[in-house]
């Protein structure tokens, strides 16, 4: 007998549908009235492959309508999915050609390799990480292939010192976000990236191979994308966590070192504490050690840069700007920040000389509340110790 | 085509499969095809090496048609795959 549930409780099913080891009591349904709940909750968490492979397995059971409102949505991701995979074929061979070397990250990787059937794990653009002393060139081949890149380096130098990607719009309108790291701000400074280019595999697309992250490296990338990548992780971040350590042959020795050696133990424990809070499943012994310490009060915080409000208003900028090292480099990053170039602004702002003195509001203000903050935090303290 | 023509998809087109069809491109580009019912069970069947009897006698029996009847529609789409080079007929190892 089908079991009427809530969307939330749908969802969480949904996202640990084929999960190595995760059996179901039985299929499963959400009420007419409720199917909005679970038909957005779906885009929302780019859970749509996975609904569907529960829809064709059996788990999940809905109306023929609703059945093909979902498919009808997967048919149109996958097709995009398709382009994109020809666009990452077109770009291997140029990047080929170029002699650049580079490493095909998350929705190809990852689909064509951890998941068991590829139309499972839907992907919006092509992430590709290049060293950094490939960049300038990688940026060259892209533009030299038609590709317009969607905002300019904020000031010369700025992207192999600060920054983490850049987006390029291919003429065939696909994204590609050329990486040189995994992550922006801090986290993304204290990584060695080129290294993560001693660890790679090889998956096939078309019968092309293409080089990927090793399994240990994916596991990683997953979790910094999942406690990183925005605010609050997409339930398809989190599967990917799950995934690479059920289906993967990870290399606990070398993730730890990882871990420890760029300070990702906190951003990874998120990861983890994130997909287990949605799924209720525990986690392998090996990974017990990163729960047992609670993290500092500066890791703390410095999450908190990544994972609340304090994002959108400019808590990475300002925690990037502690994690540089250096006076003289800390004072390029806030020039950029503050003057960036002109072309920068017309695209950022597609305004003039307001869009300027804003600009200098926007770091300002940052600082200002940044102030604030740890002013009224002293005043906190003050009062507890009185 | 014959019964004993030994086909199998080509490992250089990229697809997609479920729900019951199968969307299916190039790699080099080109629009993308979607094959529903019969024909993305074709194209699923040939992801393993079979030959066309072999193909014909599964559709019939699945289909509970007679196996002419599916020989008839069966082969313009074989031959149709193999022009575009999405199936490749394999030599015979016994040739």
């Amino acid at each position: 007998m089908t079991e009427s549930i809530e969307p939330r409780e749908a969802i969480a099913r949904i996202a640990t549908f084929g999960v190595p080891g995760v059996g179901y009591a039985g299929p499963f349904t959400v009420s007419d009235d409720r199917w909005p709940d679970l038909w957005n909750g779906l885009r929302n968490e780019r859970l749509g492959g996975l609904a569907v492979a529960a829809l064709d397995a059996g788990p999940l059971d809905l109306s023929d309508e609703h059945r093909d409102q979902i498919v009808q949505r997967h048919r149109q991701d996958m097709v995009r999915c398709l382009g994109l995979e020809q666009t990452l074929l077109n770009l291997a061979e140029v990047f080929q050609e170029a002699r650049i070397e580079f490493v095909v990250l998350k929705g190809p990787a990852l689909a064509h390799s951890v998941y068991p059937d590829a139309s499972w794990r839907p992907f919006i653009d092509i992430d590709l990480l290049v060293r950094t002393r490939d960049w300038k060139a990688a940026c060259h081949v892209l533009q030299a292939r038609g590709c317009t890149r969607r905002l300019p380096e904020p000031r010369p130098g700025f992207d192999v010192r600060f920054g983490k990607a850049a987006v390029h719009v291919t003429p065939e309108g696909h994204e590609v976000d050329l990486h040189r790291t995994l992550v922006i701000g801090p986290y993304g400074l204290w990584m060695q990236p080129d290294e993560l280019f001693d660890r790679t595999e090889e998956f096939e697309l078309a019968g092309r191979l293409l080089s990927r992250l090793n399994d240990t490296g994916l596991l990683l990338h997953a979790c910094v994308h999942a406690a990183l990548g925005q605010q609050a992780p997409f339930g398809q971040q989190l599967r990917d966590v799950r995934q690479v350590v059920a289906a993967g042959s990870i290399d606990v020795q070398a993730f730890e070192e990882w871990v420890d050696r760029w300070r990702l133990a906190p951003v990874v424990r998120r990861a983890f504490e994130l997909e287990a809070a949605e799924t209720g499943m525990a986690w392998p012994t090996w990974l017990r050690p990163l729960f047992e310490s609670r993290g500092r009060g500066r890791d703390r915080r410095l999450l908190d840069a990544y994972a609340t409000e304090r994002r959108s208003r400019g808590g990475i900028a300002l925690a990037t700007l502690r994690a540089v090292p250096g006076i003289r480099s800390r004072l390029e990053y806030v020039r950029a920040l503050v003057y960036p170039r002109s072309e920068f602004m017309s695209q950022r702002t597609q305004v003039g000389t307001y869009g300027r003195l804003r600009r200098l509001t926007v770091p300002l203000g940052w600082i200002k509340r940044a102030s604030s903050f740890r002013c009224s935090r002293s005043m906190s303290v003050e009062r507890e110790l009185r | 085509v014959n019964d004993g023509t030994l086909l199998q998809r080509s490992s250089s087109v990229l697809t997609r499969s479920f729900a019951g069809e199968a969307l299916v491109t190039g790699a080099e580009g080109g629009d993308v095809d979607r094959f529903t019912a019969s024909a993305a069970a074709v194209w699923d069947l040939l992801e393993d090496p079979r030959t066309f009897g072999d193909l014909s006698s599964i559709l019939a029996n699945a289909y509970d048609v007679a196996e002419d009847v599916v020989v008839r529609d069966l082969e313009p789409f074989v031959r149709g795959l193999i022009e575009r080079s999405w199936v490749l007929e394999i030599p015979d190892a016994d040739d």
